[in-house]
């Protein structure tokens, strides 16, 4: 196993620019999610890794060698592919023996690692039949097999699970979480699933437009997101956002919005306060709708709004709220008591609430 | 590493297989051209400075080829005195005929073969399939007895006819393929609209399939314009054709080179020019639909 | 009857009355000796006509110069068109242009072929003898009334006309190898000729049985080239079986030897296309 690192890559195809200027490590042994939506760059920056497409500018290190201008098959790695890429002429057994069979193991080593390999995804009884005969989660498995087989520097994985159903993604979710740590493997996972991201890696590196957003740990990018984009990208139901204005008030500062307004407690500002802001900023709060208390009445309640509809979700429910001409979502309990149009009172709990500046996205928070 | 550094090692690396695949194209190429080239330059000299070749070994000789009076001497002999004007003519009308007649029975059959639910629809194919395996004179020698009892010999019907017995089949088969190819679904949203089945075929399946009717009409045309042993069997004399009038050309006494290739050019112009037209479906059409680009 | 079934109708009977009839009169008639003058009757001669077959010297022969010639084509058309398909495969630049070239002998006339080759090869002023005699392969004589070069100006020809063929079939089959299995093999640490024998070539089997069914089909049929450059000659060193059914039918004018004689060829064409077609199917194992 080793370390992947990205010094200042970039990728142009032409004049379109799909990665620019990225910077990464993957330590070794790290499980490293490269999050975003379609066309952000991740999955060009995966393939450049591979070796898949050339770098336009930058270097790629694999371990401690540079590995620009190495080919893809003598990088040592291994991919696992969105559409699972099985040889269609080979039988699964030899669909993952095919690696080691490339590089001249012996017969016998080849049967005891795809056994092993094969115990470990449970696709044992699938070794003698044909790729065309299998369903998609089967293989998927098989693909990650052909993987597994070897001791490689690296894993490789492209939106691996994005075809299956949704309940058999859940369930793959836990299995390759647990290969990782079984295995001891360095991985760079790609995919634009955020749940994927924060519950199966060590750190997760947001991209967008070909630029990386951030880097951390799932904990920092849902708690401390950098920017809007990030704030807006994970977490599912997504963070409100709504369009206030930043208001000084001596040495306290108070959020203005035409429908409610509210003072920031000191825990707040004194995250911004160094930042020299002017008296009065337009800004964007950030609140997930975890981060509301809901009441049926006035008492203390920030925000005033109007019940938009009820989501219920088994043991919890999402309201949208309108407030004004604004929707937000919050989340409750299942038994909050509410009917649509009915008015509603929402408490901010301030240790959770985000603050973006209105034109550039940044969080004013450090 | 600035860029153009970096594709220039790359580069360097292949630099050797890529010289080595232009060299053979490069020669594939000129293997390709010069039997036409020759011949076309051929027919626009006078008979003897066509023949006119080099000693052995002279080299530099060779590019006497380019120096010559240029003259339509042959073209007009090919004419006047060989009468080739309603040789073209004969095949231009059988081809289109003939083409014709097999894209539109061709083209409502293979809707029907593509559409319908047969039973019969394996047995169908390997029928159609079996019709190119047979050898030309198979076919010919019982097409040849039935023609001459019926009088369609040395005929332009008959020879329309005997091109539509290996057309037929070529265009069932490539447009089937191409209806195939159109999703269901489209249709089945026009029959909820309340579209009939013939307007069905007329104003959706039909336009769709345009581009592989059409690449089946002129390969058909291609095929019988090219052929020889059929017009020569069934259309006789007083439906002979450009293949079949080059070939008399050459008789034990002389042989007419000057017309013969002014008119193998006449013959084969054309048809480079259809190839070129239709050269996306141009593999499909000659595999019968088998292979797609 | 469903509108799909009015429909195949009109082609149908067309198809019925063009291809069942006269191939159910062939069948009749390889069991007549034909009359050929107006006012002689056909006589009925059963398996006469095919027993006649096996007997006759020049069929058998035939046979052998078929296989000869078939053989040796198909083999360098095979492999010249697999590496022009390769090639145009790898070109970036100007593909569609060197393609569109490429494309041209298919288009045209065998019989034109016929007489493209007939004037180069020709002893007096053929560009491609002089040629040959230039740079010394050939002492003297001629080409095309020698005994073995005969037969390899056929091969040359047939070369030059259907390699096209094959190289744009193959190269159809290259282009839709998918490309995330190349991609995989890649990853999966094989070299670049590993990935053409093991990723490649596999993914292409359909195409290449394809390709060669029919140019071997085709091939059986045409004899446009031999009749205008070698009429079967010199001394019968050219007539392919195929050639040979023509002469008879056409020259010896014996219909119904001749249909005897088409009906076993087009029996050993199709026999010898499902064997083929078949043990491709079974090797290529299952897709």
């Amino acid at each position: 196993m080793a370390r992947v690192k990205l010094e200042n890559v970039w990728k142009k195809y032409g004049d379109v620019e799909a990665v620019r200027n990225v910077t990464l490590e993957c330590r070794d042994k790290e499980f490293l999610c490269l999050l975003g939506p379609s066309g952000c760059g991740k999955s060009s920056t995966l393939r450049m890794i591979a070796g898949l497409e050339y770098v336009t500018e930058g270097k790629i290190y694999i371990g401690d060698r540079c590995v620009n201008e190495i080919d893809p098959y003598k990088r040592d790695i291994a991919m696992v592919f969105e559409s699972y890429a099985l040889y269609p002429h080979k039988k699964v057994y030899d669909n993952m023996a095919y690696p080691l069979r490339v590089q001249r193991y012996k017969e016998d080593e080849i049967k005891k690692r795809v056994g092993r390999a094969a115990e470990i995804l449970d696709i044992k009884e699938l070794l003698d039949r044909w790729p065309r005969q299998l369903s998609g989660g089967q293989k998927q498995r098989v693909a990650i097999g052909r993987a597994i087989v070897r001791d490689p520097k690296v894993f490789l994985l492209d939106e691996p699970i994005s075809h299956l159903d949704a309940k058999l993604r859940t369930h793959m979710r836990g299995e390759l979480k647990r290969l990782h740590r079984d295995l001891d493997a360095t991985m760079v996972y790609v995919t634009h699933d955020q749940l994927e991201g924060m519950t199966m890696a060590d750190r997760i590196a947001v991209m967008n437009l070909g630029l990386l957003q951030q880097v951390g740990t799932p904990d920092e990018v849902f708690n401390h997101p950098k920017n809007k984009f990030v704030a807006g990208f994970i977490g599912d139901p997504p963070m409100n956002f709504i369009g206030c204005t930043l208001m000084r008030n001596g040495r306290s500062y108070r959020i203005e919005h035409p429908q409610f307004r509210f003072d920031l407690p000191e825990s707040v500002t004194s995250r911004f306060i160094n930042k020299n802001l002017p008296d009065s900023a337009d800004v964007e709060i950030g609140i997930r709708p975890e981060s509301f208390v809901l009441s049926n009445k006035q008492g203390g309640a920030d925000i005033a709004g109007k019940v938009y509809i009820t989501e219920p979700l088994g043991e919890d429910m999402i309201i949208d709220i309108s407030i004004g001409e604004e929707l937000v979502k919050a989340k409750t309990q299942i038994g909050f008591k509410t009917d649509v149009d009915e008015k509603i009172f929402m408490k901010v709990k301030f240790e959770r609430i985000h603050i973006f500046d209105r034109n550039s996205g940044d969080s004013l928070l450090s | 590493m600035p860029q153009n550094v970096r594709e220039t090692i790359l580069k360097k690396r292949t630099a050797v297989g890529t010289i080595f695949m232009v060299i053979v194209l490069a020669v594939w190429i000129v293997w390709t051209v010069t039997p036409l080239l020759i011949t076309a330059l051929s027919c626009v000299k006078i008979t003897r400075e066509a023949f006119a070749t080099p000693e052995y070994g002279d080299w530099k000789g060779v590019l006497n080829i380019f120096r010559f009076q240029p003259t339509l001497e042959h073209f007009k002999t090919l004419f006047k005195v060989e009468g080739f004007g309603p040789y073209i003519w004969h095949g231009l009308v059988a081809a289109f005929s003939s083409s014709a007649i097999a894209v539109i029975m061709g083209t409502l059959g293979a809707y029907g073969l593509s559409r319908g639910r047969f039973r019969m629809e394996s047995n169908i194919s390997f029928w159609i399939i079996s019709t190119r395996m047979a050898p030309a004179v198979v076919v010919i020698v019982p097409l040849y007895f039935i023609f001459r009892r019926l009088g369609l010999l040395s005929t332009i019907p008959g020879l329309i006819v005997a091109y539509t017995t290996f057309n037929l089949p070529f265009a069932l088969w490539l447009i089937k393929g191409f209806f195939d190819d159109i999703p269901v679904e489209i249709e089945e949203a026009a029959f909820v609209d309340g579209d009939t089945h013939w307007d069905v075929f007329r104003k959706i399946a039909a336009p769709l399939a345009a581009p592989g009717i059409v690449a089946a009409f002129v390969l058909c045309v291609l095929f019988s314009w090219n052929d020889f042993l059929f017009a020569a069997v069934i259309g006789g004399h007083a439906a002979k054709t450009v293949p079949v009038g080059i070939t008399e050309l050459r008789t034990t006494v002389e042989v007419l080179w000057g017309p013969i290739n002014s008119a193998t050019m006449i013959l084969v112009f054309p048809m480079i020019f259809l190839g070129i037209l239709i050269r996306k479906y141009l593999i499909q059409g000659l595999t019968m639909g088998a292979v797609r680009e | 009857m469903s509108f799909y079934g009015w429909m195949v109708i009109p082609a149908a009977f067309l198809l019925v009355l063009i291809t069942v009839y006269p191939f159910f009169w062939m069948i009749v008639m390889s069991l007549l000796k034909v009359a050929t003058k107006p006012g002689m009757k056909s006589e009925f001669v059963g398996l006469a006509n095919y027993a006649g077959l096996v007997k006759d010297s020049l069929w058998v022969k035939g046979w052998v110069i078929q296989a000869k010639y078939v053989g040796i084509s198909m083999s360098i058309e095979f492999i010249l068109g697999f590496a022009i398909a390769l090639f145009l495969n790898n070109l970036k630049k100007g593909a569609n242009l060197v393609t569109t070239i490429v494309l041209i002998p298919m288009m045209l006339a065998p019989v034109a072929v016929g007489f493209l080759y007939l004037y180069l090869f020709n002893s007096s002023f053929g560009w491609y003898y002089w040629f040959i005699r230039s740079i010394g392969i050939l002492q003297k004589g001629s080409i095309l009334g020698d005994m073995s070069w005969a037969m390899a100006a056929i091969i040359i020809v047939d070369v030059w006309e259907w390699t096209p063929f094959m190289a744009l079939v193959f190269l159809a089959g290259l282009k839709k190898v998918p490309l995330d299995q190349l991609e995989a093999a890649k990853c999966d640490g094989a070299p670049p000729v590993r990935r053409f024998l093991d990723v490649t070539l596999p993914n292409m089997t359909s195409v290449i049985v394809i390709g060669v069914l029919i140019r071997f089909i085709d091939i059986m049929r045409y004899i446009d080239n031999i009749f205008v450059m070698t009429t079967g000659g010199p001394a019968g060193a050219t007539k392919t079986v195929s050639y040979y059914l023509f002469d008879v039918a056409f020259r010896f004018f014996e219909l119904g030897r001749g249909a005897a004689h088409g009906f076993v060829l087009l029996l050993v064409i199709m026999f010898i296309a499902m064997f083929f077609v078949n043990s491709m199917q079974k090797k290529g194992g299952q897709r």
